[in-house]
């Protein structure tokens, strides 16, 4: 040991004293440790001595925990205040114990930075003690032991939580973190305090909404939520919610979109689209989307609003429709998407003004809304707007057109082929071309040769939804054209075209010398989808336009029997990243084990995308080495996501076993618990077991409980079933808040039965305290 | 093609990884993985136009065919953000006409005082500062000279005709509009020929060095929501032009929404008449 560098700690240089926490970090002697401990023990009052200590301790490879523990016992109340604080920073689960002990020291000081380390901690086994500190009346430790518990974020505390509700100082803490568990048993609760004389709607109504989402995220029920919420509000929403919202409404309050105000707007549009909701009666309905129509003029509320509006069907279309009149035209664009789901046919001529829009999106999106309503009035003002200059808007209008199937179509769209706008023509061809009625292929072969390129063009690509032989004819000549947009358009109606004339003009025309050609063949080639094609793909991988290459190997991907690998493997070597992405697709796709080194070795490319692209491929195999490279990967921050999502798609137990090792650090949770979710029934016996592990640690145990309840399958839920027989009362505890969840009629009897015969009379009590309406 | 109703050609995550860093590194234009859509959105209509299947097709072609300059002229216009309106986050616009502009020109007499709107876009910024130093009787109107660029030759020709549908009023007070445009057609609007006579639109990419060299001498800069698109590297570099281009004092305007924090320039950022204004003090000169 250097005591000169030990000394260096008490210099009143602060670059000295740098030097010297360097010099012991850098030397790493064991012997060190009792100095250290010695030096926060006797002179903590020298701050600066104290920090260095403190960083070399926390960066020394050896076990220094034992050490600190025993400065928890120190007389000094100052010393064990920072021994916890070091404990809490060590992250190490075996401080848990001295930790919780510390919860009952006689300084606050102590307690206080003992509870914010068991919270960094996310030590579970301290939910009791933390429990009781938060109800204990000083509300100097209640408020950071609530935190503390909410950082667990774990069913488990959900009983706490509801016990908290008691005390009015903590309630709206204990309210928004029940909102953050996403656990609809907390719904009745949080609705009871709602309505309490101490109860706040303004801190329930956000945590509600919150709840309803993590419910849709992670279980996708948050239609069921939603209403199950705007049911039991019963008066609360004409009494109290509605009365506020028409206030900010015609006060224009907000100036931010606080979750308050979010969550004011979101639970309206619920109760508007609720079918239960007690007294919807018309006059208020009425009001309250008046009182939505009125929020547009609140900017930071528009959007939230419209979406409420949408939410209340066609009985509100008259109030989006207001929005078609709005100066900004993002609201504008918000209200047409929301009236394409609640458009009526009221809603026609206001939407055909729009179609002379100046903003390109408006007119598109005013086209599509008039096709969904369907009403064939607008017919006759979307053909006007056919020679739109954009070319977006003509591809829309035309879509509308078609959809909209006006039975006099033909003989409308017609005359427009006479029209002097070229793009009139165009879009008059596509979509006469749309229906193939014959009665219309006769004016545009007769049109054809007096026509512009773009028109010729549009002719062309509408030929093979023609039943008739002189179709074939002009298709063949003008695939051979000198002309090469001609050409290539003809190439591509050959997609559509006979097989057996197709086949042999695009397998001729995938060898031009032109790569636009190629490129224009190969595609049409592609979507014949021939068996004949295949050579012709096995040697456009190699053609000398990346462009075409890269077509040709997804192509390729069809021919699912074929051998690939080695035509692929030098696909993997291109310089163009995109060839060597699609073969890698394709080469997971395929199956074949020879490929697995290759993909292996595409793990490692600089590129993110192929490595990206890789590691999903990967996922198609379940050879050991994949799951060992997987579990590499699955190691790296940047590439953890998707390995554990390729683990999981092997489907194999192994992966399974390696995906439970991601259960454990707080940080890889949720992403392993996600990844087993997706695995399916088949792990669920596995996953079983290792619950009867008598080693496993109380997160994962809890946290594959969870993956049970978000599979939500029949056998999932069997699974959860069976758990509230499991020996440790936390398992016990959250199968049977994940079951009430579900709201499963099959676990109804048995969680009866287990209010009788539960051994753990608290969890007994909590039970008969659960079971309630459910979803 | 046509396709289903409402239904676009969408860009895969793929290939927006490979095209956003092909924009990158020509344009310096940032696209995050989570501007995907909006990057699918501007080009899509490029797409449509030109006939192209894919998203593939514009790749390859903008990446290995020679001679695709105008393509790529394209690509940039169709990323060009147009939405502005008059009167768009007046504050500045309003410290500029009513505080730092009559400033200048009495620190000056005689000088003309020059102000640039770079990437002004179809021209409502410039002419809504021209409206704002008309509003204020104490400017000498003769002695300011208006500048605006953009590297969208369409917007260009929108701002030099001056005519605007009802959307860029949106935030007008109406007493401005009837004061000083004409009604030309069904509720498009033109501005009055003194206006069009005093901003002059010139064709300029931020991007292009000598283009950027060239502009010089300017007491006010309007750089607006602009920089929200730039990577870091083409941050930096537009900011050091705009600092050459500046007398000192001078005084660069950003969006509200934009900061210098995140790089290191030699403005100095502050508060002036309730707006934030970066400015360039070199000391022992001004």
């Amino acid at each position: 040991m250097d005591s000169l560098s030990l000394e260096g700690l008490f210099s009143s240089n602060w670059q000295e004293r740098r030097r010297a926490v360097e010099a012991l970090i850098a030397a790493q002697d064991e012997a060190l440790i009792p100095h250290l401990l010695e030096v926060i023990r006797q002179q903590h009052r020298d701050i600066n001595a104290l920090n260095a200590a403190l960083q070399i301790l926390t960066e020394m490879k050896y076990d220094v925990l034992p050490g600190i523990i025993s400065l928890c016992a120190d007389p000094s109340p100052e010393v064990r205040t920072y021994a916890v604080q070091v404990l809490g920073s060590l992250q190490d689960e075996r401080a848990i114990s001295a930790l919780i002990q510390a919860l009952d020291d006689s300084d606050p000081n102590v307690q206080f930075n003992a509870i914010v380390a068991l919270g960094q901690l996310r030590a579970l086994e301290a939910i009791q003690p933390l429990t009781r500190l938060a109800r204990s009346g000083n509300f100097y430790l209640a408020y950071p032991a609530v935190e503390a518990l909410i950082q667990m974020n774990t069913p488990l505390i959900l009983p706490s939580l509801l016990d908290l509700l008691e005390i009015p100082e903590l309630a709206p803490a204990a309210v928004n973190a029940l909102g953050e568990l996403g656990n609809t048993t907390a719904i009745l609760p949080i609705l009871d305090w709602m309505k309490s004389p101490h109860g706040d709607w303004m801190i329930a109504l956000p945590a509600l909404v919150n709840l309803a989402e993590c419910c849709g995220e992670r279980y996708g029920h948050q239609k069921a939520v939603q209403d199950f919420i705007i049911a039991h509000l019963g008066d609360l929403f004409p009494e109290k919610i509605f009365p506020f919202l028409q206030q900010v409404a015609e006060r224009r309050l907000p100036q931010r979109a606080t979750p308050t105000y979010r969550a004011l707007v979101t639970v309206t549009g619920w109760w508007l689209a609720s079918t239960v909701a007690p007294g919807t009666q018309d006059a208020l309905r009425e009001d309250v989307m008046r009182a939505l129509a009125l929020l547009l003029e609140t900017p930071v509320l528009r959007e939230t609003a419209i979406e409420a509006l949408r939410m209340g069907g066609k009985p509100a279309a008259p109030y989006l429709i207001t929005t078609l009149q709005h100066p900004d035209p993002e609201v504008c664009i918000l209200g047409l998407r929301a009236l394409g789901q609640a458009a009526g046919r009221q809603a026609v001529p206001a939407l055909v003004a729009l179609l002379d829009e100046e903003d390109d999106r408006i007119v598109s999106l005013a086209a599509a809304v008039l096709a969904k309503i369907g009403d064939l009035s607008a017919f006759l003002p979307l053909t006007q707007h056919l020679g739109h200059p954009s070319p977006v808007v003509r591809q829309n209008i035309i879509a509308a057109l078609n959809s909209l199937g006006h039975p006099e179509h033909t003989r409308l769209i017609l005359p427009l082929l006479d029209s002097e706008d070229h793009w009139t023509r165009e879009a008059a061809v596509r979509t006469l071309g749309y229906f193939g009625d014959p009665e219309a292929l006769d004016a545009l072969l007769a049109r054809f040769e007096g026509e512009t390129e773009v028109v010729q063009r549009a002719i062309v690509e509408s030929l093979p939804y023609f039943e008739d032989e002189r179709v074939t004819g002009l298709l063949l000549e003008c695939a051979r054209s000198p002309r090469f947009h001609l050409r290539q358009s003809a190439l591509r109606a050959l997609a559509h075209a006979p097989e057996p004339l197709a086949l042999s003009i695009l397998r001729e025309e995938v060898h031009h010398p032109d790569a636009r050609i190629r490129l224009a063949a190969c595609r049409s080639l592609a979507a014949l989808r021939s068996p004949l094609a295949f050579e012709d793909f096995m040697a456009l991988s190699r053609d000398e336009h990346p462009a075409v290459r890269a077509f040709a190997v997804e192509a390729l991907g069809m021919y699912a029997s074929r051998p690939l690998t080695a035509v692929l493997r030098p696909c993997l070597e291109d310089f163009e990243p995109d060839v060597t992405l699609r073969a890698v697709r394709v080469l997971g796709e395929q199956g074949d084990p020879e490929a697995v080194p290759l993909l292996i070795q595409a793990s490692r490319s600089p590129h993110s995308e192929i490595r990206r692209e890789a590691i999903q491929a990967l996922g198609h195999f379940s050879s050991e080495e994949v799951i060992d490279r997987l579990s590499e990967l699955a190691k790296n921050r940047e590439t953890r996501e998707d390995a554990l999502q390729a683990l999981a798609a092997t489907g194999s137990e192994r992966a399974a076993l390696v995906l439970m090792d991601f259960l454990t650090p707080f940080e890889t949770r949720e992403s392993a618990i996600r990844a087993l979710a997706g695995m399916g029934d088949g792990i669920l016996p596995l996953l079983e077991r290792h619950l009867y592990s008598p080693v496993l640690p109380l997160a994962v145990r809890l946290a594959i409980v969870e993956v049970c309840h978000r599979m939500h399958t029949s056998a999932a839920i069997e699974t959860l079933i069976r758990l509230i027989q499991h020996p440790h009362t936390e398992v016990r505890l959250a199968s049977m808040l994940a079951l009430l969840d579900l709201g499963s009629e099959r676990a109804a009897p048995v969680l009866r039965q287990m209010a009788r015969a539960e051994p753990n009379p608290a969890l007994r009590m909590l039970i008969n305290r659960f079971l309630q309406p459910s979803l | 093609m046509l396709r289903p109703l409402g239904e676009t050609i969408t860009l895969p995550e793929d290939l927006f990884a490979l095209l956003s860093e092909l924009i990158r590194q020509r344009l310096g234009l940032e696209y995050t993985p989570e501007k995907r859509t909006i990057l699918q959105d501007r080009l899509y209509p490029l797409l449509v136009e030109e006939g192209m299947d894919s998203f593939f097709d514009l790749y390859y072609l903008l990446k290995y065919n020679s001679g695709n300059e105008e393509l790529w002229k394209r690509v940039q216009s169709a990323l060009a953000v147009r939405e502005t309106y008059f009167w768009r986050e007046v504050d500045q616009i309003l410290a500029a006409a009513n505080h730092l502009i009559p400033a200048l020109q009495a620190q000056s007499p005689g000088r003309v005082v020059r102000v640039w709107h770079a990437a002004c876009a179809s021209g409502e910024e410039p002419y809504s500062l021209a409206m704002a130093v008309r509003e204020n009787g104490a400017v000498d109107w003769d002695r300011i000279e208006i500048i605006g660029t953009d590297f969208d030759e369409t917007s260009l020709n929108v701002a030099r005709r001056g005519v605007y549908g009802m959307r860029s009023f949106r935030v007008l007070p109406p007493h401005l509009r009837e004061k000083y445009f004409t009604e030309v057609q069904s509720q498009h609007f033109q501005i009055h020929e003194d206006f069009l006579k005093k901003v002059q639109f010139r064709y300029l990419n931020l991007m292009d060095e000598a283009g950027m060299q060239s502009m010089q001498g300017f007491d006010l800069i309007f750089c607006r929501n602009v920089f929200i698109y730039f990577d870091v590297p083409s941050i930096t570099r537009t900011a050091q032009c705009f600092y050459q281009a500046l007398h000192n004092p001078g005084y660069l305007f950003l969006g509200a929404a934009e900061s210098l924090l995140r790089i290191s320039t030699r403005f100095e950022l502050r508060e002036l008449h309730r707006a934030f204004v970066y400015v360039k003090q070199e000391k022992g000169d001004a």
